[in-house]
């Protein structure tokens, strides 16, 4: 079924970024509004390589009544790759993006009153993913346990744990929250049961790069 | 082919440019919006400013300076082109431009009313308002010159009255001879095309190696249809939207059976397919394409078109309301191709002055996520 697109629409990766914004933007005073109304419509592209699709953020600023895109990818291993992946997708509509990455989110216009913002996981400036930026939540309270939960993490790659090393942070913030009360949430629950505090220092840069964005 | 198009002041598009054109294009966007100015501005153009090309629309519309204004003003000319200008008026300055870039043959067009020479039109006998038809009594107040931007043919004037109105047959009388580089145009507007129309580019294909390509239309409907031939019965018929002068040959069926039997898709496909083979080597252009197919039959309609469309050189503009035809569009699509795409779709939007133009890969891109390209 084709649908009517909502006007301001963020891109991101896979299921984890589309459960996690919501509550992570919520948890800052910002109402997300009813799941047939949210604020902003979050899409997903089950894996980066659609995402980056030719065609993929092109056909999504072309469809009818569309006025903002955000993009919302991990950096992984090579950020400035990543952002020369982005670039390539946008520069036609975007002329004015730059060749080489801020370090900082982007927010651009164009002549077509369209915006188009990028925040590159974790902070735009490292290599990293979601699960990066995540740890960035974890209280201070609670530094000394994610500490140990890393350590534990680089343990038992010697014994031979089968995690690949660029699912490292995935690992480590997985380890930290089986040691929470209650154990083993999931990361969007976590989040809005402040397990994850959604108000720290340093998810405020991200919440003010959407609200900056998006208008909210 | 056409690769951009520029459209200023003709009709509701004030400034309007299509860019990145392909082959195949479909034309969408809300209700008046343009889309079908703009196939009517294309006609213009490629028809080399035929003064039919620049009536047929205000034909097909039904704009017509009514009886009364007529009576009381003292003329009889009733085809009104004011409405062929932005603003709906005529008067002496008004103009409109179609044009295409440098590279393409067509060139491009201006019409613009003017003062008309009085002297110089008494003493020409083969213009209209001189000889025995109704439009005599009409005294022409202004011209209408047809001027050419890149190419030398020779500047003409079309006298219309000063309501802007012109007969028919001044139009039909109109010397031709000057228009002989136009190319081909079929226009299949929304109620479709005449029996007369269909039965006549069928005999002209008729035993040519194009002749399969009507049959195989209307196969893509009804699998079973062995043969296809005209019957003189109703071939004649004006009535509004009659479906006839054909007749088909099923496998397990002895008798023939009439083609308006078989429902309106039949006729749309047969009209699409001798269109398009009539417009080789020219242009195709069709309202709302998918009038009376069921969305099932709509991705074999688009091959059917884009490979025909391909091997006569012929360049497709069609326009829809209608998501099964923009998204069976993506059939025909290649996903990874962006430059140069064979196929495009142009949303059209008031208030803005380009179309936003998709590449196969958008299409198709637009087509799996359901995203909304009208």
């Amino acid at each position: 079924m084709a649908r009517r697109p909502h006007p301001k629409r963020l891109l991101v990766e896979g299921r984890r970024e589309q459960f996690v914004i919501p509550h992570l933007i919520d948890g800052n005073g910002i109402p997300w509004g009813q799941r047939e109304s949210p604020i902003v419509e979050i899409e997903e592209f089950n894996g980066v390589q659609n995402l980056l699709a030719a065609g993929a953020i092109e056909a999504t600023f072309k469809s009818s009544g569309v006025t903002t895109v955000g993009v919302l990818v991990d950096a992984d291993d090579d950020l400035d790759a990543r952002w020369q992946a982005v670039r390539g997708r946008v520069i036609s509509l975007f002329p004015n993006v730059p060749r080489q990455w801020p370090g900082t989110a982007l927010i651009e216009s164009n002549s077509g009153g369209q915006k188009l913002g990028v925040w590159i996981m974790p902070d735009n400036s490292t290599s990293g993913m979601i699960e990066s930026f995540l740890q960035y939540l974890a209280p201070t309270s609670s530094e000394d346990l994610l500490d140990y939960a890393r350590q534990v993490c680089v343990d038992v790659s010697a014994r031979g744990a089968p995690f690949k090393d660029a699912h490292r942070a995935k690992a480590e913030i997985y380890t930290w929250l089986a040691w929470q009360d209650e154990p083993g949430r999931p990361l969007e629950l976590a989040v809005k049961e402040r397990i994850l505090d959604p108000s720290s220092a340093q998810a405020a840069s991200f919440v003010q790069w959407f609200r900056d964005l998006f208008e909210v | 082919m056409i690769s951009n198009i520029n459209i200023e002041g003709y009709r509701g598009l004030r400034e309007f440019s299509l860019n990145k054109l392909g082959r195949v294009n479909l034309l969408v966007g809300a209700n008046n919006c343009g889309k079908t100015s703009i196939l009517e501005a294309i006609q213009i153009l490629a028809s080399a400013g035929d003064p039919l090309s620049l009536a047929d629309g205000v034909i097909r519309r039904g704009e017509r300076i009514s009886d009364s204004i007529r009576r009381r003003n003292g003329i009889s000319a009733d085809h009104d082109l004011s409405h062929l200008f932005y603003g709906h008026e005529v008067a002496p300055g008004q103009e409109f431009t179609i044009s295409t870039d440098e590279k393409c043959t067509l060139g491009g067009v201006t019409v613009h009313v003017q003062e008309i020479n009085r002297l110089e039109h008494s003493r020409q006998s083969s213009l209209p308002f001189e000889s025995g038809s109704d439009d005599a009594l009409d005294a022409p107040a202004w011209a209408l010159n047809v001027d050419w931007t890149h190419h030398d043919f020779p500047t003409f004037e079309l006298p219309i009255n000063s309501f802007g109105g012109v007969s028919f047959d001044s139009l039909r009388r109109y010397p031709r001879r000057r228009f002989e580089t136009s190319i081909p145009v079929r226009h299949i507007s929304t109620s479709g095309l005449s029996i007369e129309a269909v039965v006549q580019m069928f005999e002209d294909l008729v035993l040519t190696p194009e002749e399969g390509l009507a049959v195989d239309a209307l196969r893509t409907i009804e699998p079973t249809i062995e043969r296809l031939a005209t019957v003189s019965a109703n071939r004649r018929s004006s009535y509004p939207g009659e479906r006839g002068g054909f007749v088909v040959k099923l496998t397990n069926f002895d008798q023939r059976v009439p083609i308006g039997s078989m429902g309106d898709g039949m006729w749309r496909m047969l009209g699409l397919a001798l269109a398009l083979v009539n417009a080789e080597g020219g242009i195709l252009l069709v309202d709302e394409i998918d009038t009376g197919l069921h969305y099932t039959v709509m991705d074999q309609m688009w091959r059917l078109l884009s490979e025909g469309a391909r091997k006569l050189s012929v360049q497709v503009f069609a326009t829809t309301h209608s998501r099964d035809c923009y998204e069976s569009l993506a059939t025909i699509a290649h996903p990874d191709v962006s430059d140069g795409s064979e196929v495009t779709v142009q949303r059209i939007e008031a208030g803005r002055s380009s179309s936003v133009s998709f590449t196969e890969q958008e299409i198709v891109a637009a087509a799996e996520r359901g995203m909304e390209v009208r």
